[in-house]
């Protein structure tokens, strides 16, 4: 994009974590780091009910057992649509050893969700979520942006962005193995 | 526009305050947006430009906008470049793009810069 190097200004400081983190009542533990969505991590993953695109219950906790990779998503999201065929994969590859891959759709409308599902295939479970669901998983505020969730219920690792998708497969393959 | 340039400014008393749009989802606008600023819908679609044709055509020309989204890392992000082409286009001359390198609890929440909730 051309507007890149026009407004490029330089590097960010990131020095009012801190601050943010008392301002919106997040622990001073959590506070040592980008809070609200790290803080889930070894925690229990917030529970949910949705309906998915094909009017199926997904219900996060009827999937204790099982590893979750939980992918928060969007149509107007370029890496989202790299990813998602590969989660399909991973889904077929390793759904039999435990593996349950959910997509949360962050658009506006269901409709265009369904057509780019329809249009990559994807054959996991899909729902769209809202404002609550991103507050509860620490603010969606950036796409893609994925949960692994172990057999427990618990929040193992949190993936922000454009991710290294090996070393994702790597974490899935250890929760798999309940490393 | 950097975010910490942004802050600055809406936090000096008695400084001439942008009109600031929201120009992605409304679904992270509900979740967190910046204090003042208003949705205008996703650059990236029709109704969301017309949206925000609608919401300045009355204005001044020389109406000082500042425009975001962060929904995506800054190269990969499909709203603000039509949203700001728009507003070129229908004369607007004091128009900046608030740079989100990664995405807007990034580059804004995460900061502590002061956020609003729609919900």
């Amino acid at each position: 994009m051309k507007l890149v190097a026009w407004f490029w200004r330089g590097p960010i400081s990131k020095t009012r974590t801190f601050g943010f983190c008392l301002l919106t009542g997040a622990s001073v533990a959590a506070a040592s780091h980008a809070c609200p969505a790290q803080s889930l991590i070894g925690k229990q993953a917030p529970a949910f009910v949705r309906r998915d695109l094909h009017g199926h219950t997904i219900s996060l906790r009827s999937l204790r057992g099982k590893v979750v990779l939980l992918n928060f998503w969007a149509t107007w999201c370029g890496p989202c649509q790299t990813e998602m065929p590969v989660f399909d994969s991973w889904q077929r590859e390793y759904g039999p050893r435990g593996l349950q891959v959910i997509g949360i759709s962050m658009d506006d409308d269901q409709e265009t969700a369904r057509k780019l599902v329809e249009k990559l295939t994807i054959s996991y479970p899909v729902a769209m979520g809202d404002a609550g669901l991103g507050e509860r998983y620490g603010r969606v505020l950036g796409l893609p942006k994925t949960f692994l969730i172990g057999r427990d219920g618990k929040v193992q690792a949190r993936f922000q962005g454009e991710t290294d998708l090996k070393a994702m497969e790597a974490q899935i393959r250890a929760a798999l193995n309940g490393e | 526009m950097q975010p910490e340039e942004l802050n600055r400014l809406l936090q000096k008393p008695g400084a001439q305050k942008p009109l600031i749009l929201q120009v992605g989802s409304r679904v992270m606008f509900e979740q967190a947006h910046i204090v003042g600023a208003e949705y205008a819908g996703p650059g990236s679609h029709d109704e969301g430009l017309q949206a925000l044709r609608n919401r300045v055509s009355a204005l001044p020309r020389n109406t000082f906008i500042v425009i975001y989204c962060g929904c995506c890392p800054w190269t990969r992000c499909p709203n603000v470049g039509p949203a700001y082409k728009l507003l070129i286009e229908m004369g607007f001359a004091d128009v900046k793009v608030l740079y989100l390198a990664d995405n807007f609890g990034a580059n804004w929440v995460d900061l502590g810069y002061p956020v609003d909730h729609a919900r």
